[in-house]
């Protein structure tokens, strides 16, 4: 079972989560996608769809309290779980072959 | 200069903070405060603040709205739904059983609350009632509704009182219409032109009676009700201007009533313009609108004070008017209509006495569904244990046995709106025609009723089932478990409870079974008794020629009396009324015996013009004298024995002379008795209130024009013969036959409806117990399976057993039937004005449904006790 599909933003996340490995937290998500795709992405935006994927079984969450000399109380980092990561390369797939042959035009980059 | 680091917007925090979810809220703080403080380093403060706040902007809808579909997906309606459906899949049988209880008990309260309404609760649709009275007077008959010539003129000249008075009656009494090859006869009612706009009601199509319809001279004109234009004309708009045939010559239709609109009754579908000059032969009815500044209670006053002289030809029985305000009357269908032999007082009683049969039916219902509940949610207390110890929160639990009730009270409830439909359309069709004469509203369903047994059905539900959710999930799981592989044990309490709930449906349907033999008896009564005549193939002829007939009434008698009088099917014929006489048909009159100048006294006579044959065809016993003969020409009435009793004790009334005439002067004619016929029971649903009525027979004219036969048939099925021989000899004419059965049906249908009525909810009220009753038994016998076997283990034999069992439904149900008869006994005081031939203290009645009820039910409880004496211990206990 490839494991449910996922939408844009939430593959944006996962990817985020993914490529950030043991450095995968909110704000580091949320910085990784803004710079990469340009969009902005807002926090609360971000811990809705973490809160999605972790119900779905893709993510799973961990806090963690902060290191001295940070302000803020915790943290909460993400990892991927095997279901999630077969629903990431599902999707990303699908978007190849949606993709393969066509001659597309690249996006801009804000 | 501070060394403190910035601090982002606080507002804009506690923003963000109340739309996150309290698991996010540390983290997400943690992390904007992260980039605030990479951004004061790199853009300085006021440039991370401008950032900050527009993250919060940003991030509050995206948060509301994760919030919300987080708690729609932890409420889970979905979830629960599946787990109720779950739940009634698992009742099986029972859940099938729960829909059918409610959709009886709605259907049943749907259709007796519909016709209440109809006929007591919704008072007449007459905008201006409040600002109309009407005049009530007592007679020996009963109520009676009119003015004589001398108050009418009195009344009317009190401008201070009344700003008018508008007569109206049946005068024209019939139309009959001609259509398709059929004449149909349609009852019409004369009214002065103003009163419609008194009421408050004007034509949909055409336009209202005025002043000039009713004057000498003037083109006949009629109005006609919706359901008539319809019948005529296809539409009711398409019928203005028609021409109708009335017994007068031609009427042209100038107006059409609307749809619901009834005056007096739902059985008057033309009305007439009712000139002046016919008020000086008739005491008319009328509704009187009171004057600006006057009210019912000046008016009341006002008549009391000064008492009318009143028509000097009235005799002083009939008491004097009563002036009630017409919203007041419509509540009392007593008020517009002349049927003053029918006692409405008892048709209110008759629909409130049917409402209280409905509600005891839902409560059987009702207390069946709470029986099956507490059995059903005992089966499954485990189930919720072990739910409970999964994670399911007590809540949820909750919700899914509502869930389970909402469904199968709202399948109960569609089911019985169904049955309420069909129901409603059966009762209309059914109605009889005493009561059909004084409704005055439509009967239309009431899905209020459907609403309320629904609510009553969901709180039984409720009360049932809750209780044992709550606690189960309470318990401890592993307890639960080991008692689930096990017979269950049942408190005391429980098992009381389920007695109880047993009891209380035992109590309601001795009540029921009570009433319904009650009514059973006192029709049987009515309809069995001597009526005073031999009842039996007896047939009735009555022939309405058209007014433009070729053929004269006297030769279509006499042609109808040969062809007839010679038809195989037909053993006797004569010519005379219909039978038993109807109250209706009486008047009023002062006697004089032997030429006496001062009156014997005022009496009641139902008058007859009869052939000499008469008695002799309809079976009626000439206790002295003889019948006319058929040269007899006047001067000889035949009277009916009690008539004879009262006024001559000691006999020798044949041969006395009597004359029937007004207080002040005697009729023209005085007759000779000649003959002492046995008495015609006088026969209404409900009894003549008060007064005397004696039967006086005169010999029939030989012109007369009259076309009513009784016939003795050769058997019941020649109804048909007779019917097409009448309308063979005359075209075009109204034919109606009738036999004692259509007789019956319209002077008793209101009491056969009663019967019916008891007699269908007491059926199902004591099968829906008694079927309730076995399941309690059977639940009882599983749950004590346990015990049972050990009994027989130590020696118990199966009579035992059988005891065992048997002796607790003998006990509660003697006392719901002890206590169902106590309550039958005081119900059955308010029905007594009801009840003919059987007293509401009949102790055979009473003894009848108890022992019928205790009967069946130990009939119910054998086959469980059976079964649990058959137990095998060394079963059961390794079972166990």
């Amino acid at each position: 079972m490839p494991g449910p599909f996922l939408a844009e933003f939430e593959l944006y996340v996962m990817l985020a989560v993914t490529r950030l490995g043991d450095d995968a937290y909110g704000a580091r998500i949320r910085q990784d996608i803004e710079a990469r795709t340009g969009r902005p992405v807002s926090i609360g935006a971000l811990y809705t769809t973490l809160a999605r994927l972790e119900e779905k079984g893709l993510l799973t969450l961990r806090t963690a309290r902060h290191e001295p000399g940070q302000r803020g109380r915790m943290r909460r980092y993400c990892r991927v779980t095997a279901r999630g990561a077969e629903s990431v390369s599902h999707s990303a797939a699908m978007l190849t072959r949606m993709m393969a042959g066509l001659k597309l035009a690249p996006g801009r980059q804000r | 200069m501070s060394d403190a680091p910035p601090r982002p917007p606080r507002l804009a925090w506690h923003l963000l903070a109340a739309c996150l979810h309290p698991d996010d809220r540390e983290a997400a703080r943690s992390d904007l405060l992260e980039e605030f403080d990479t951004r004061c380093h790199r853009d300085g403060a006021r440039a991370a603040s401008r950032w900050y706040r527009m993250q919060v902007r940003r991030s509050i809808a995206p948060a509301l709205i994760g919030r919300l579909a987080g708690a729609w997906s932890r409420l889970a309606p979905g979830r629960d739904v599946v787990w109720a459906w779950r739940g009634l899949r698992a009742r099986g049988s029972g859940a099938w059983l729960h829909v059918l209880l409610v959709a009886i008990a709605t259907g049943a309260s749907a259709v007796v609350f519909s016709a209440a309404d109809a006929f007591v609760f919704r008072p007449g649709a007459y905008p201006n009632a409040d600002r109309l009275v009407v005049f009530q007077r007592t007679s020996p008959v009963g109520l009676v509704d009119y003015l004589t010539q001398d108050e009418l003129r009195e009344w009317r000249a009190r401008s201070d009182l009344f700003s008018a008075i508008h007569a109206h009656g049946m005068l024209t009494t019939m139309f009959y219409l001609h259509a398709g090859g059929v004449t149909d006869a349609v009852r019409a009612w004369d009214i002065a032109p103003g009163l419609f706009d008194a009421l408050g009601a004007r034509p949909r199509s055409g336009r209202p009676f005025v002043a000039g319809d009713a004057e000498p001279g003037a083109e006949p004109v009629v109005i006609i009700s919706a359901s008539l234009a319809r019948r005529l004309a296809g539409s009711p708009d398409a019928a203005v201007d028609l021409r109708l045939d009335s017994p007068s010559g031609p009427r042209r239709v100038v107006g059409v009533m609307p749809e619901d609109f009834r005056f007096p009754t739902a059985q008057e579908h033309i009305w007439v313009p009712l000139p002046e000059s016919a008020l000086a032969r008739v005491s008319p009815m009328v509704v009187a609108v009171i004057a600006p500044g006057a009210s019912v209670n000046v008016i009341r006053q006002a008549m009391a004070a000064g008492v009318s002289a009143g028509d000097s030809g009235r005799p002083s029985p009939i008491g004097p008017p009563q002036p009630t305000s017409l919203a007041e009357a419509r509540k009392d269908p007593r008020a517009l209509t002349n049927y003053s032999a029918f006692s409405m007082d008892g048709s209110r009683r008759l629909f409130i006495m049917l409402l209280g049969t409905a509600v005891c039916l839902t409560l059987i219902a009702c207390l069946n569904v709470a029986s099956l509940n507490v059995a059903a949610a005992l089966r499954r207390a485990h189930v919720y244990t072990v739910q409970t110890t999964l994670g399911a929160t007590r809540g949820s639990q909750v919700r899914t046995a509502l869930l389970e009730g909402v469904l199968l009270t709202s399948a109960g409830a569609a089911a019985g709106l169904c049955l309420a439909s069909a129901g409603t359309t059966w009762f209309v069709s059914a109605l009889p025609p005493a009561l059909a004469a004084i409704l005055s509203n439509p009967i239309d369903l009431d899905v209020r009723a459907v609403g309320f047994t629904a609510v009553i059905s969901f709180g039984a539900w409720i009360v049932s089932s809750l209780p044992i959710v709550w606690r189960a999930s309470r318990q401890d799981p592993a307890a639960a478990l080991q008692r689930a592989g096990r017979s269950m044990t049942l408190s005391r309490g429980t098992a009381t409870l389920r007695h109880l709930l047993m009891t209380g449906q035992v109590v309601l349907s001795v009540v029921l079974l009570a009433g319904a033999l009650l009514f059973a008896q006192s029709y049987t009564a009515r309809v069995g008794r001597d009526h005073g005549f031999d009842d039996r193939r007896l047939a009735f002829l009555d022939v309405v020629r058209p007014r433009t007939a070729a053929i004269r009434a006297q030769d279509l008698a006499r042609d109808l009396l040969d062809r007839l009088g010679a038809h195989p099917a037909v053993e006797r014929i004569s010519r005379g009324p219909q039978l038993p006489p109807s109250p209706r048909a009486s008047s009023t009159s002062w006697l004089r015996i032997d030429g006496a100048a001062t009156p014997a006294g005022v009496i009641q006579t139902f008058s007859y013009s009869v052939a000499p044959d008469f008695f002799e065809t309809a079976g009626i016993r000439l206790a002295q004298g003889q019948s006319f003969r058929a040269s007899d020409t006047g001067g000889g009435v035949v009277i009916d024995e009690a008539f004879a009793r009262r006024y001559w004790p000691t006999g020798g009334a044949l041969g006395a002379q009597i004359n029937l005439g007004r207080a002040d002067q005697p009729a023209a004619e005085t007759y000779e008795v000649i003959g002492i016929a046995s008495n015609l029971e006088a026969v209404s649903s409900a009894e003549v209130t008060g007064g005397e009525a004696f039967g006086v027979y005169r010999p029939l004219a030989p012109d007369s024009s009259s076309l009513g036969f009784v016939i003795r048939l050769t058997s019941d099925d020649a109804l048909a013969d007779v019917a097409a021989v009448a309308r063979s000899l005359a075209p075009g004419a109204l034919v109606r036959v009738r036999t004692m059965a259509d007789r019956y049906h319209e002077v008793f249908g209101d009491a056969r409806l009663a019967m019916a009525l008891t007699a269908v909810f007491g059926t199902v009220a004591f099968v829906v117990a008694i079927a309730g009753l076995y399941a309690v038994t059977a639940f009882l016998v599983a749950a004590r399976a346990r015990e049972i076997g050990i009994r027989v283990a130590l020696g118990a034999g199966r009579h035992d057993i059988r005891r065992l069992v048997i002796a607790p439904v003998v006990r509660f149900v003697g006392l719901g039937a002890a206590v169902g008869v106590v309550c039958a006994l005081t119900a059955a005081g308010w029905i007594r004005s009801q009840l003919f031939g059987v007293t509401p203290t009949d102790p055979w009645t009473y003894v009848v449904a108890a022992a019928l009820i205790l009967a069946t039910a130990v009939a119910a409880a054998w086959a469980p006790a059976r079964a649990a004496a058959r137990v095998d211990p060394a079963v059961t206990l390794r079972t166990e």
